[in-house]
């Protein structure tokens, strides 16, 4: 029989990697999180993690980081996009690209650099590993937050805001009337971008605290460094639930506040 | 002069923009309440400006804008009974049909005398209206356009207010916000206005261009605005619904007794509308009248070619009511003295194909064009073009008379500041070709921030739009000042030879004529002396020769 060429056999190199990397260890973790260390079926892990207080209470404390540095960083980001949106401060997207620049260093190596000088200021881990973690956390993650949000806010009209201010609008209410509600799309992947990152960050809290800031990530990290496979696997299957339910809320939150604005989120 | 029947009156009013562009120059004019008036002009003139200085969006530089007798030149948009209907509609895209109508009412409080127990008014001292005088002075203060003079008179009333309000207690409001219901009935009348009635829950970007239209009119008239501005509202729809908004615009406005602002470039919407035109060119008023007194009155040459299909011919006055223009004297209505040079117009629809025996002028018809109700022919007159309507069928080629009434030639004063070239266009090598002669042009004014590449295109500022300018039909400006003589003929940089047909010494300076074979005039300014019929070398420098699109750069896209 002669071979033909079709489109669809450009797909098997994709299809091959998606196995071996994305379904196989997806399945691995499965299995794992539901057998003990001699391969039978189990649901130990599982009573393990809800009944130790350890554990939940570094699932509340890696919510309670991530909340704070969601909100921290739309805070402090939302402003700078929204001043960066206007060309009048931002020729040819020269300071937005100095807020980025830091994302093309390995966020190791910026990790390291960020203790030095926190320990420098005086605001070593050893002596404040909550308020470390968070500057540190802060700073990794504003970058993702400015990036959405102003290209969510290069796209509004600027003569929607002259419309509201003609349609009686002061200036806050021309923020809270017209300019926040359309940049919503770009909030809520922000906020994807940041919270569930955070939740499973790992070096940022073990290098900027010394080791006493026990995230999510750090605890599926100590776990498989301490030979807990089907501990371990039950976490990592439990935060991937958490990114698939987040997720979802937020799809559904973007797609109710605007349709036509969801492509503004991809960047 | 006041007068109570000005809803709003611009007066002296000039907008000076950050980078020293002048927009907007002495601008003097008053609406009457309930007028459907227009500011018509090219791209670049100034009624933009003007418009959004009446809505507040800019301020002026000098110059006073009164809405019902009260300054209001610096008071926000928001505190302005005007509305706005936006170029592209700006609607709400994360509110329905419903919310983007609603959204003005529900911002709107409604002032209630506060009375005490006994039902006295309330009187208080208005901090609000002394926070209101400060920020103004502030504003005078920091305004650089303003003679010291000015500011100082402006800056000592501003004080007198403060002061009295300082001391003087008013009545005191309380605000109130619309009920649910009364905003209900407001929206769903406007929505009826504008025939919108069943589209309510509807999302913004699911509408046609038509029914955004439609709702960002309703928007601004849900709030019964004292003023209506409309910015080129109809420019983003088809011909067939723009033709059919004029006419439901206009009825709207018969219905709603609101004062109409309209800006438009587009000269038939003007006229079809409107109940007073005002065009401008370079931020100047250049006439202002009723459309028809516009149309058949026209005050200058720019107007007579911005209004309508013209035919412009330089001519010179011979005595009363004689004219001499397409090498023929006509007798004519308008006085002027004798041996003026004029501009003199005629409309296609005003002269007559007739025999050759019975016509003033022979012509030649060389194209021929159906227009439906009638055929538009051009014709060859000597070297001049004279476009004709007419209802009558004659074939190409054909010799024939033509008869131009008296009272139908318009003639005015020569605008002696520019020469204006109405029947330029461009060539294949982007420049500019006046009477047969190319001139070496830049055609990237015809679009602003735009460039040519290498094959000679031109290029949009986001280099997203690519236009071929070849054939292009143009009005080329070029200032008496600009135009250079040149005594060597030979000399490379001549671009026309004409003969010296006029000459008058104007104290410290001649101003030439130079007729061109083809009878084209080129008027000019020169300190040295000439004499009659010499024959002399045009010179004209790229960067002095403006240029104008007949029809939208759009049409030129490839």
């Amino acid at each position: 029989m002669k071979f033909r060429f079709q489109r669809k056999f450009l797909a098997i190199p994709y299809f091959i990697f998606l196995i071996l990397f994305i379904v196989l260890p997806i399945l691995f973790i499965i299995y794992y999180a539901f057998t003990d260390s001699n391969g039978f079926f189990t649901f130990d892990a599982v009573v393990d993690f809800f009944t130790s207080t350890n554990k939940l209470n570094v699932l509340l404390l890696s919510l309670m980081f991530a909340m704070l540095n969601t909100i921290i960083c739309l805070v402090i980001g939302y402003p700078i996009a929204y001043i960066l949106s206007n060309t009048k401060f931002n020729a040819n997207a020269v300071i937005v690209m100095l807020f980025v620049m830091p994302m093309w260093i390995n966020f190791v190596l910026r990790t390291w650099a960020t203790r030095d000088v926190l320990t420098w200021i005086g605001l070593d881990g050893g002596t404040h590993p909550y308020l470390a973690t968070m500057i540190g956390l802060i700073y990794n993650y504003l970058p993702f937050v400015i990036l959405p949000l102003y290209n969510v806010m290069l796209k509004l009209d600027k003569s929607q805001i002259e419309a509201a201010m003609d349609l009686g609008c002061n200036r806050l209410q021309v923020f809270t009337k017209s300019i926040f509600p359309q940049s919503i799309p770009g909030v809520v992947s922000a906020a994807m971008m940041v919270f569930m990152p955070t939740m499973s960050s790992y070096v940022i809290s073990d290098v900027l605290s010394e080791g006493q800031v026990v995230l999510f990530g750090n605890l599926i990290y100590l776990n498989f460094s301490n030979s807990q496979w089907n501990y371990g696997s039950f976490i990592s299957l439990f935060m991937l639930a958490l990114v698939a339910i987040s997720m979802l809320i937020s799809r559904n939150f973007t797609e109710k506040s605007t349709t036509n604005k969801k492509e503004s989120s991809k960047w | 002069m006041e007068n109570e029947n000005y809803i709003i009156e611009l007066k002296n009013v000039s907008k000076i923009f950050e980078d020293d562009t002048v927009a907007v120059e002495n601008f003097n004019f008053y609406v009457k309440k309930g007028e459907f008036v227009t500011f018509l002009g090219p791209s670049g003139c100034g009624k933009s400006t003007t418009l959004r200085m009446i809505a507040g969006f800019d301020f002026p530089s000098k110059g006073e804008i009164l809405l019902n007798g009260k300054d209001i030149s610096l008071l926000p948009p928001n505190k302005r009974p005007i509305n706005m209907v936006f170029q592209k509609y700006a609607l709400f895209p994360h509110l329905d049909v419903y919310e983007n109508v609603a959204f003005g009412l529900r911002l709107k409080k409604i002032p209630v005398e506060l009375k005490d127990k006994d039902g006295n008014p309330v009187l208080k001292i208005n901090y609000k209206k002394i926070y209101e005088i400060k920020s103004d002075i502030r504003q005078v203060k920091r305004n650089k356009h303003l003679s010291n003079e000015e500011k100082e008179e402006k800056l000592t009333k501003l004080n007198e207010e403060l002061n009295k309000a300082l001391v003087t207690k008013e009545q005191a409001y309380t605000y109130k916000k619309l009920s649910n219901r009364e905003i209900d009935e407001k929206v769903a009348k406007a929505l009826k206005i504008v025939d919108l009635d069943s589209l309510e829950e509807r999302d913004i970007s699911t509408l046609s261009g038509g029914q955004q239209q439609r709702v960002a009119i309703a928007r601004a008239i849900v709030n019964e605005p004292e003023i209506l501005l409309l910015d080129e509202p109809l420019g983003a729809l088809d011909l067939k619904m723009r033709k059919d908004m004029q006419i439901e615009l206009k009825d709207m406005h018969t219905r709603l007794g609101i004062t109409f602002i309209y800006v438009t470039h587009d000269q038939e919407e003007a006229l079809t509308m409107s109940d007073t035109i005002v065009v401008m060119k370079d931020g100047v008023i250049q006439q202002i009248g009723k459309p028809k007194d516009i149309y058949d009155e026209p005050k200058n040459a720019f107007v007579a070619d911005f209004i309508g299909e013209s035919n412009i011919y330089n001519g010179t006055m011979l005595k009363d009511s004689t004219v001499r223009f397409l090498d023929h004297n006509f007798k004519c209505v308008d006085t002027f003295p004798l041996n003026e040079k004029v501009d003199v117009v005629v409309r296609p629809e005003d002269a007559d194909i007739t025999s050759v025996e019975d016509g003033m002028i022979k012509g030649k018809i060389v194209t021929k064009i159906f227009k439906g109700v009638n055929y538009q022919y051009t014709l060859m007159v000597g070297k001049n073009e004279l476009i004709v309507k007419s209802t009558k069928d004659y074939p190409l080629d054909k010799e024939v008379g033509i008869s131009i009434e008296p009272d139908l030639i318009h003639i005015m004063k020569k605008d002696f500041t520019t020469n204006i070239y109405t029947d330029a266009y461009i060539n294949n090598k982007n420049q500019v070709v006046i009477d047969d002669k190319p001139f070496d042009c830049d055609i990237t004014q015809l679009l602003p921030n735009s460039k040519l590449d290498e094959e000679g295109y031109l290029i949009s500022k986001d280099g997203k739009h690519k236009y071929d300018l070849k054939d292009a039909d143009v009005v080329a400006e070029v200032g008496i000042e600009k135009i250079e003589i040149v005594d060597d003929l030979n000399d490379p940089k001549v671009q026309a030879v004409g003969e010296i047909v006029d000459l008058v010494y104007k104290g410290d300076h001649y101003r030439i004529i130079v007729r061109t074979d083809s009878e084209e005039d080129f008027v000019l300014d020169t300190p040295y002396s000439y004499n009659f019929f010499d024959k002399v070398g045009i010179y004209i420098k790229p960067q002095d020769i403006k240029l104008r699109l007949k029809k939208e750069v759009k049409e030129y896209e490839i």
